[in-house]
């Protein structure tokens, strides 16, 4: 569970960044315009 | 091959996980809506559960009834990546002054608790005679930030697989607990959202737990829990330096050449992206005759139309997350790590809620939160 855990851990801390400012840069260009919940 | 190597060498893998956590997920917020529509249509004032508890429940059922199946492991544990993601977009509910003033009051309470927890955790360790480095490894788990922090401190103290397992199950074990007590507390004590946020994020360990136990109390609440546990996160770099350097002291770890690089090293990046979007978020509503020196730079920031996609697309990622919090809870897994160290870490645990739950009732007092 550790070795996994925390080789993961790693990548998702960037990975989160990378993917969300991609997310709300598309919502700031406009090309994601609403999203419903 | 680990979960880890296989999602690198494919991240197709992930896909059936991240369907099952979808899935999950939704099948919680279906529940919650047909309950609220049923009560509307038959004019019955039903108990408002909130998705968080169903999505929890249905992931919890599954995973220890019939199991998960390997094709969907590697990405169920993308919801510490959803986490994250989740508490990134968040920003944008927030604007930078309030953060400032929040994180604040968090920060001072935050140091308060540090002190208290690491203190008493140290000392309730040795009464229970356990292993020295797990003792550490306990300490560092309950006073700031649950798994991240233990395999941060892990790695730099050179402590064992082993300890690291035990000490990561008890506080799961422990955090799985605090999702059914934090909101019946919370609701027996009247407290604010604003309270009780700030009180899960700085008593419950692990941050997928301390942002359910938050948003199971309201969405106000939650977004409150996320914030002071993301100041929480942001000292889990001085803590682990702090215990690497005491090993290294004494002989079982390596020496800490470089403090600057180690501190960066483990300050979780998902914080800056978090400051950023709110910092996008509080320059678009700034007002151009108000602000003449920052008029320039508010076309960059976000309106309220984006401001409301963003907290969705925040909202999304959360309920994959606690999807994923519920199909990770393993009993037969929990059960493994043995009694000691579940209630010295059981111990700790009441304690420094307790121990939290006065200070933030003294600051709301005080300070109206």
């Amino acid at each position: 569970m550790a070795p996994a855990t925390k080789k993961f851990a790693l990548s998702a801390d960037l990975w989160a960044v990378i993917v969300s400012l991609t997310l709300a840069l598309l919502v700031h260009l406009g090309v994601i315009k609403t999203v419903a919940w | 091959m680990t979960v880890a190597t296989e999602q690198k060498s494919n991240p197709l893998a992930l896909l059936p996980g991240i369907a099952l956590l979808f899935a999950v997920g939704y099948a919680g917020k279906f529940i919650e809506q047909s309950i609220a529509r049923y009560g509307k249509a038959h004019h019955l004032v039903l108990p408002n559960i909130e998705y968080v508890l169903w999505a929890i429940l249905i992931g919890v059922i599954l995973a220890n009834t019939v199991g998960l199946p390997k094709i969907f492991r590697a990405g169920v544990a993308t919801y510490e990546f959803w986490l994250k993601a989740g508490i990134i977009l968040l920003g944008a509910r927030f604007i930078l002054g309030d953060i400032l003033k929040l994180s604040g009051i968090s920060f001072v309470l935050i140091v308060i608790e540090l002190a208290m927890a690491l203190t008493f955790m140290t000392y309730l360790g040795r009464w229970f005679n356990l292993r020295p480095k797990l003792i550490s490894l306990l300490a560092v788990g309950s006073s700031i930030c649950g798994v991240s922090a233990i395999i941060a401190t892990q790695g730099a103290i050179e402590a064992d697989e082993e300890d690291s397992s035990i000490a990561i199950a008890a506080i799961l074990a422990l955090g799985a607990i605090s999702l059914v007590f934090f909101p019946l507390v919370g609701h027996a004590l009247h407290m604010s959202d604003h309270a009780y946020g700030l009180w899960t994020g700085l008593a419950v360990d692990n941050t997928a737990e301390a942002t359910a136990a938050g948003a199971l109390y309201s969405d106000a609440a939650g977004k409150y829990a996320v914030l002071a546990k993301t100041c929480r996160n942001a000292c889990i770099g001085f803590v682990v330096l702090g215990y690497a350097l005491y090993w290294a002291r004494k002989g079982q770890a390596a020496a800490i050449e470089n403090k600057a690089a180690f501190l960066w090293k483990k300050f979780p990046k998902f914080v800056l992206g978090f400051l950023f979007i709110s910092l996008l978020a509080t320059l678009g509503t700034l007002d151009p005759k108000l602000f003449p020196s920052l008029a320039s730079f508010i076309h960059f920031g976000f309106n309220r139309t984006q401001i409301l996609a963003l907290g969705n697309l925040s909202r999304w990622a959360f309920l994959l997350t606690f999807a994923g919090v519920g199909l990770s809870t393993s009993f037969k897994g929990l059960l493994k790590q043995g009694i000691k160290p579940f209630a010295m870490g059981a111990i700790g645990e009441i304690a420094i809620a307790g121990i939290t739950l006065a200070l933030v009732l003294a600051a709301d007092h005080y300070y109206h939160l």
